[in-house]
């Protein structure tokens, strides 16, 4: 074979994705905390010599493999090209070169083949614990937050760094976790670079320069050339949403040049004092990731697709925090991201993109201890126990949007038998909750209900990680708004929607996660699709009648069928 | 003893069932653990041979583990609690032998039916091939490559560097040329 064909190249390119998809299943299947081997929240993805991604997994979360994409530039530059040898293994967790904050570990892996450096393996996983005041907002700085890694060497051609593993063991709470996890994430690069040299042999290639360039090129012609289709405009949008101490307004100017796409965030909220503060590179990860979804769906995620989407933001504006601002949340202002970026785009495409839907994931960690007010049980035991969750997603212009699924994050729910096996937590209730999502000629998705509470003989703190209190999903052209987030005791007192909270021995946490904003007039429903929401309890029959003006003679006869089991006529 | 007796209950009634189906064949028995790190959400099967299983040694599930976990994963994880999910026995009788099949040559050409352009990636380009359908090759016939053979459920396509010969047993045969 003298010369590779397009066809070859098309192939080995579908081959990469698949390489680094099964890289991403290995760390799913040797994975010790309950985010990655239950939630999928990490990311997979191959590099070039230069450090510029060339193909990511499908699964994993945006925020991770769009920032991730920028992070193996960044071990090249720290480890030194000399430096870098066969058997070795990078790791970090800093979240200004890494994926935005300190609970997330990326590993790189230099791949070898016939002796020579060919390319690069990374991945993300978001651990558990990472010390300092645990996974929440109340730090002041970083330094609060947790045991910060430097770009340096797990392993050394081989051999995993002892002291390393041990001052890891020695700060962070659940130490075997997190050890675990990070030998699922050497195994992982470990996958991906066999199946790499498998491919590579059986292509007889010596490098990946030549499918380099096709991917990156063919990459790059097809995003240009889709926004060199779309109007030269420039609209702009804001939101509001909670924050910790203070609302934070995030305000775009979105503009479309020829031959790139710039998001400026001039005029947002400054830094938070606790830490929802997002690094750059976090914010432009969903800033991408939500232009891409709207208008270059179907062209694979890689340095070359991704690079037209620019981004600019003041420093130490709230999307733009810089060392030592607190960031671990950052993924809250990072996952509303999308839908300012969509509130400007509206303007410019309209009937392209998506009413506002919960936004940032609905997560809370408990930390559970033997209970102090009266003598505990010789087996209660301490535990720190992280669940993700979420709310409605936002109409879209032809379908209504989904319930309890994770958009822009895409992580998966985790199950709860999975959580209760985790530690001595008990999920009381975990179910859809009706009337949340906003109605409109496409309706909201749904949020959903959880309560939570500990297991006989402990007490727990919970972080809440929760947005949308005060500010709810706000409807599109006509669409009404989707229910806010709302929190308590079983006893009815009050609980914020963000920081560390006591729970007494016995007491529940009664949540409700939010819905996503509705799409078009509601007047507008098809009567069809209101009987079957009526039906299926994803409305009342007060919504049905008030909001969609259903009337009470067809209400009779869908719950005349619902109560005899049988298909709304 | 308590994993002798699980495992011998496991294995007394799994060749019990096979015998309910056939009273005078052999039967063999496999044993398997399922093993993870504990923590873990998976766990990789592990099989053991019967003599390993009737005499459990808890340095030879730990050996035959992190030799299985290594294979697979590349590295065992230092100073972590290996533990066993499930316990398994399956019993079979011996496959039977089958009669081989004699290797057919290629005693005449296929008439191909038409001809189509395919895209043939060592020559990196396309070529013209005949097309044949598959019911209508008889014992012996080949077609050469660059070649289409086509079914109602799928196509095979030869490569200009291939030869493919209907076989006695329906099965289409494909080599090298020459």
């Amino acid at each position: 074979m003298s010369t590779t064909s397009n066809v070859a190249y098309q192939v080995m390119w579908n081959r990469l994705i698949s390489v680094v998809e099964e890289q991403a299943q290995a760390l799913v299947r040797t994975a010790f905390s309950t985010s990655v081997r239950e939630a999928g929240d990490l990311s997979a993805g191959v590099y070039d010599l230069e450090g510029q991604m060339l193909a990511q997994a499908v699964t994993g979360t945006p925020g991770h493999v769009n920032a991730m994409a920028d992070a193996v530039a960044h071990f090249i530059r720290r480890i030194g090209r000399e430096n870098i040898f066969e058997g070795d293994v990078y790791l970090t967790n800093d979240p200004w070169e890494g994926t935005g904050h300190l609970h997330d570990i990326t590993m790189v892996t230099p791949s070898f083949h016939r002796g020579a450096l060919v390319g690069f393996f990374a991945c993300t996983a978001h651990i558990v614990d990472i010390g300092g005041r645990g996974f929440g907002a109340d730090a002041a700085s970083i330094y609060e937050e947790g045991l910060y890694i430097p770009i340096m060497k797990f392993a050394s051609r081989g051999i995993v760094d002892e002291t390393l593993v041990r001052i890891v063991r020695g700060n962070v709470r659940e130490p075997d976790q997190l050890v675990g996890d990070m030998y699922a994430l050497a195994t992982c690069n470990e996958i991906g670079h066999r199946r790499l040299i498998e491919m590579m042999e059986e292509f007889d290639l010596n490098d990946l320069n030549g499918i380099a360039t096709f991917i990156l090129e063919n990459s790059r012609r097809a995003t240009l050339e889709r926004i060199a289709a779309l109007p030269r405009e420039q609209a702009s949008g804001e939101m509001t949403v909670d924050g910790f101490a203070a609302p934070i307004t995030l305000k775009v100017k979105l503009t479309i040049f020829e031959d790139r796409i710039v998001s400026d965030f001039e005029g947002t909220s400054g830094l938070d004092k606790k830490g929802i503060n997002c690094p750059l590179v976090y914010a432009k990860a969903y800033a991408c990731y939500a232009l891409k979804c709207a208008i270059a769906p179907e062209i694979p995620n890689n340095a070359a697709s991704l690079a037209p989407f620019e981004i600019q933001a003041p420093v130490n504006s709230i999307v733009n925090a810089v060392h030592p601002a607190p960031v671990a949340l950052r993924h809250i202002v990072g996952h509303f991201v999308p839908d300012v970026v969509y509130n400007a785009l509206d303007k410019i495409l309209p009937g392209v993109v998506p009413a506002e839907g919960a936004g940032c994931l609905c997560n809370f960690q408990v930390s559970l201890r033997p209970r102090t007010d009266a003598p505990a049980p010789v087996d209660a035991v301490r535990s720190e126990v992280l669940t993700f969750n979420s709310g409605g997603s936002g109409a879209r212009p032809a379908f209504d949007g989904l319930n309890a699924t994770a958009f822009p994050s895409g992580v998966m729910t985790m199950p709860i038998e999975a959580t209760e096996h985790a530690g001595p937590v008990i999920i009381w209730r975990k179910e859809l909750r009706p009337d949340s999502g906003g109605a409109g000629k496409q309706r909201g998705g749904l949020g959903q209900y959880m309560e939570v509470g500990a297991r006989e003989g402990h007490e727990f703190d919970i972080q809440a990680m929760f947005d949308r209190v005060n500010h709810p999903a706000r409807g599109r052209r006509g669409g009404q708004h989707g229910a806010a987030t709302t929190i308590a005791q079983d006893d009815g007192s009050a609980m914020n929607g963000k920081g560390k909270q006591f729970v007494p021995h016995g007491r529940k946490v009664m949540m409700a996660f939010p819905g996503g904003a509705g799409y078009g007039d509601p007047k507008d429903r098809a009567v069809a699709a209101v009987k079957r929401d009526l039906a299926r309890g994803y409305i009342s029959a007060k919504i049905a009648a008030q909001d969609y003006g259903l009337s009470a003679d067809d209400i009779a006869v869908v719950q005349a069928a619902v109560r005899r089991g049988e298909d709304v006529p | 003893d308590k994993i002798i007796t699980l495992l011998g209950d496991l294995r007394d009634e799994a060749t019990g069932f096979v015998r309910n189906c056939d009273s005078d064949s052999a039967i063999i028995a496999e044993f398997k653990v399922y093993m993870r790190y504990s923590g873990q959400g998976w766990e990789i099967p592990i099989t053991l041979t019967e003599s390993q299983a009737m005499a459990p040694d808890v340095a030879i599930f730990e050996a035959r583990f992190i030799e299985d976990y290594t294979k697979l994963f590349g590295r065992a994880v230092a100073g972590m609690d290996i533990e066993i999910t499930v316990w398994s026995v399956n019993a079979t009788t011996p496959r039977e032998a089958v009669d081989p099949v004699v290797q057919t040559l290629a005693t005449s050409d296929a008439n191909p039916s038409s001809q189509r352009e395919v895209f043939d990636p060592a020559v990196a380009d396309f070529v013209v091939a005949n097309i044949f359908l598959r019911d209508d090759m008889t014992i012996g016939q080949q077609s050469a490559g660059p070649a289409v053979i086509v079914e109602t459920e799928t196509t095979i396509i030869v490569p200009s560097s291939r030869v493919a010969v209907r076989q006695p047993d329906g099965c289409i045969d494909i080599r090298v040329k020459g």
